[in-house]
């Protein structure tokens, strides 16, 4: 007993002196879209950078289990989608459409795999120290890094003048719902199902939600969306959400809004989902294959030892900033989903690199009454600036014009029509507050609003451009003209 | 650059100047006077310098009339007049209302903006003085009215505006406004104040400058559009603060764990250390069980992490002190350590006597304050077995 207590401490004062350190100007603890952009700027910058990170592969959230993955589900299974439903119509004729699920899958993890490596690359490119550890605070300027599966052997200890946090954010569990990534899953669960459920519920009608149960719809789910709240789509537009509904429910969806999930328990390869009227308070149980629980994100902090050094966190778990990102320790930096502000993946880039430039200046910038939404369905949805509630709500005087991708040259020769375009403008000064997009390609036309936006441009500004004929953009301007004056193609 | 009073009047002790500085702008705007308290608006009676003119500290600029008296201003730092806005004999000028433009001595008349530069402080008036502002406009011959419509609205009172930047691209709809209305770039550009990122002129500016449209509404937009652009940080609710309840524990008592059990009677003639042999049996091996349980775990429990991170069984994980009571009887004391192991005989040697009483095993664990969880659950299945014995 006393030799062996010896023998520990004399291990782990060996241990100790033996510790690895390394000493950085910038250390980003988190390697998704905010972290690994922020560790690539500061390194651009001149700063000696470093970036954790301990999933095994960079790119977060986004890369692994969000964005990429689902993107690469929706482009195939619309592709499959239309060659089963609408290539006859185009007089082309694909006789035994079938779909090879395995194949499907492998698609899209390359797609996932080469984005990911890429960013190492990039890390590589740009002298960014990649440590594939865990990290977490030992004090305010110390952050050490733990081993982790096929990452670093030994613990090591860093030192940094700058610290940036960009832990990112998890699935929202729901209460009282056991997530068992078969058949009671979240949105990392549902992007590699082995086999097409007959019946999909969704407990959630936000772009999660409406995304991957599009995803399933087209390789003929029933897809049945559950959302507390009366209409679906979160922030959009009301008049968008309710299109987008409109179309959804078209393609097959089912919509149960104002409706109250119970529970839902798992027996044997089945799901039974207790629901509740919001308003009559009826009761119901719903059957399904799968059921996807996507009622949101929430902040991420485990293993980050945060109250260690007392950053102080809000009742919603996120990490507390400053407009400059700083915590109470102004070289400690939090951006992206683990702090405030819309969890998006381009959002959190632009704190990356704004943060990075205050370090290095004192100034960065993000401007967030610019961030753009999208919703890859079919039609897509996009958004940016205002919405009409929003306009309403607070007395502004705006002006509405619209265009239909009905009657788009380019719209109407693809034969993909559904949609439109909607421009809110300032009544009197015809500034451009919003832009709203349902329809083919929505989410690459918002760039053109977003940049009228950050320069202030008025509706005029955007008609007067020339726009290629015939292309769809030119539904943005023909939407734009029509809010000061009047279309001409419609 | 331009002294914020550039001249002081020398009757009236409580009369009051309403000069202020336009920064981007360098000449300064006199005001008229307040000679009184009560005194509400005056008249020009002569001014002794004409535009163009120096003057140095302490000369007189212009006779005021009030109600009450006449009075002489003078200058309180050295300067030019730059232009006579009120000339000679008008009355009823509002307290506040300009009625010249004065300039450092170094500045190039030529390139000032009067027109905009007077205007400024009407805009800095609250919205009573401003109406009344308006209604006198007519009688000032001073000032074309035609100038005057479009310099209204190039006063620079919020934040908002900005000297439009003279190496900007126009926008479409500046081009075709500035246009329709026969402004020049150049004029649109000295005179609109813009609003846009970076000085950038806005179809809305050149609106507002044409007073086509309405500035509160104008002005009312951008602090609401301006309010989106940064992350809205107000009312943070803190999460209640954890670091708090950490800090309690470490005054957190020992965990100790206790068992009192009254054994059935025992049979006669039995000897005492025969007795405390077989319960000091018992209890070692009622350890050796909990230790080898593994049942102990959470719903979470993985077999193969267990066995990597808990110790073996053989490893102490705690430690007890037992004794053995009569009920009311002396009291004998055992402890499990290797030290009183060997040592044994000298504590069964006192205890030889024959007993046939009632007997009680206390035993108790300290666990000290912060055992592993492992340790805890084994110590508390433990006591729970001895607590069983009866």
């Amino acid at each position: 007993m006393l030799r062996n207590s010896v023998q520990r401490s004399f291990f782990s004062s060996t241990a100790k002196a033996l510790a690895q350190t390394a000493k950085h100007d910038v250390v980003v603890i988190g390697g998704g879209p905010g972290g690994y952009v922020a560790a690539i700027k500061a390194a651009q910058l001149g700063f000696n950078t470093a970036c954790i990170e301990k999933r095994g592969k960079l790119g977060g959230t986004c890369l692994n289990v969000g964005c990429i993955p689902s993107k690469a589900l929706l482009n195939n299974t619309h592709l499959y989608h239309q060659i089963k439903h609408d290539s006859a119509n185009r007089g082309i004729i694909v006789d035994n459409v079938k779909l090879d699920v395995a194949q499907f899958q492998a698609a899209k993890d390359k797609v996932v795999k080469e984005l990911t490596g890429g960013i190492e690359m990039l890390f590589k490119k740009n002298g960014v120290t990649y440590y594939k550890g865990a990290g977490s605070f030992e004090s305010e300027h110390e952050v050490k890094v733990s081993p982790v599966e096929n990452g670093i052997k030994e613990e090591i200890v860093l030192t940094a003048d700058n610290i940036i946090v960009a832990t990112g954010s998890e699935v929202t569990p729901f209460p009282g719902i056991t997530i068992d990534e078969e058949r009671i899953v979240s949105s990392t669960g549902i992007l590699s199902l082995k086999e097409i459920p007959k019946k999909l519920a969704i407990i959630g009608g936000g772009i999660i939600g409406l995304e991957m149960g599009s995803v399933y719809a087209r390789l003929g789910s029933e897809v049945t969306i559950i959302e507390f709240q009366p209409a679906i789509g979160a922030s959009m537009d009301d008049e968008v959400a309710k299109a987008t509904q409109k179309f959804l429910t078209k393609q097959g969806f089912k919509f149960k809004t104002s409706t109250k999930v119970l529970g839902a328990t798992r027996e044997g390869e089945k799901v039974s989902v207790e629901v509740e009227g919001v308003k009559n308070g009826k009761k119901e149980t719903l059957e399904a294959d799968v059921l996807l629980v996507a009622i949101g994100r929430r902040p991420y902090v485990q293993g980050l030892n945060a109250e260690k050094i007392g950053l102080e966190v809000d009742k919603r778990g996120r990490l507390v900033i400053d407009n400059n990102f700083q915590t109470k320790f102004p070289h400690i930096k939090v951006i992206g989903d683990v702090t405030f502000g819309p969890m998006l993946a381009h959002k959190a880039e632009e704190e990356g690199v704004a943060a990075a430039e205050i370090i290095k200046t004192g100034h960065g910038h993000v401007n967030y009454a610019n961030i753009p939404s999208v919703m890859y369905s079919h039609p897509e949805v996009a958004w940016v600036g205002k919405t009409e509630q929003e306009l309403k709500k607070e007395g502004i005087k705006y002006k509405s014009g619209k265009f239909p991708f009905m009657a788009n040259s380019r719209a109407k020769t693809n034969l993909d029509t559904d949609g439109f375009v909607k421009v809110l403008i300032d009544a009197e000064s015809e500034r451009i507050l919003g832009a709203h997009i349902i329809g083919p390609n929505a989410g690459e036309m918002i760039a053109e609003a977003g940049l009228a936006l950050e320069y202030g441009a008025s509706a005029e500004d955007v008609a007067r451009v020339c726009h290629a004929h015939p292309t769809l953009s030119e539904a943005f301007k023909e939407a734009n003209l029509a809010a000061f004056s009047k279309s001409i193609n419609f | 650059m331009i002294s914020r009073n550039l001249f002081n009047r020398f009757v009236s002790q409580k009369a009051r100047f309403h000069t202020r500085s336009t920064p981007l702008l360098k000449a300064s705007v006199m005001e008229m006077p307040a000679m009184s308290p009560t005194m509400t608006e005056g008249g020009i009676v002569e001014w002794k310098v004409k535009a163009g003119d120096k003057f140095s500290s302490g000369d007189i600029l212009v006779e005021v009339e009030t109600d009450k008296a006449t009075i002489d201003v003078e200058a309180l730092d050295d300067g030019v007049m730059g232009k006579i806005v009120v000339s000679n004999g008008a009355k009823g000028i509002q307290v506040g209302s300009p009625i010249a433009v004065l300039a450092e001595e170094d500045d190039d008349l030529s390139t000032l903006d009067f027109d905009a530069l007077t205007k400024t402080p009407a805009a800095k008036k609250e919205e009573p003085k401003k109406d009344e502002l308006k209604k006198e406009e007519p009688k000032k011959q001073t000032t074309p009215p035609k100038t005057q419509a479009p310099t209204k609205s190039t006063e620079s009172n919020s934040s908002i505006f900005k000297k439009a930047d003279p190496n900007q691209t126009l926008y479409p709809s500046v081009i075709q406004l500035l246009h329709l209305n026969h402004i020049s770039t150049e004029k649109a550009i000295a005179e609109i104040p813009a609003t846009g990122p970076k000085g950038k002129l806005l179809k809305g500016d050149v609106l507002l400058y044409l007073q086509k449209i309405n500035k509160d509404t104008y002005i009312k937009l951008h602090e609401y559009l301006q309010k989106g652009t940064v992350l809205d940080l107000s009312n943070i609710e803190l999460k209640k603060a954890e670091p708090k309840k950490v800090e309690t524990p470490i005054v957190l008592k020992p965990i100790v764990l206790t068992a009192n059990v009254n054994l059935p009677p025992l049979v006669e003639g039995a000897y005492f250390e025969d007795v405390e042999e077989a319960i000091s049996k018992k209890l070692q091996k009622l350890e050796r069980e909990v230790y080898k349980l593994q049942a102990l775990r959470s719903e979470y429990y993985d077999a193969d992490f267990e066995s990597l991170v808990s110790k073996r069984y053989s490893e102490s994980l705690f430690k007890y002190e037992w004794s053995l009571d009569t009920i009311g009887g002396s009291k004998q004391n055992k402890k499990t350590d290797a030290f009183d192991e060997l040592f044994s005989n000298a504590t069964t040697a006192r205890a030889e006597n024959e007993f046939d009483g009632i007997l009680s095993i206390s035993v108790s664990i300290n666990l000290g304050v912060s055992p592993k969880q492992d340790a805890v659950l084994k110590a508390e299945q433990f006591i729970k077995k001895v607590q069983n014995l009866s």
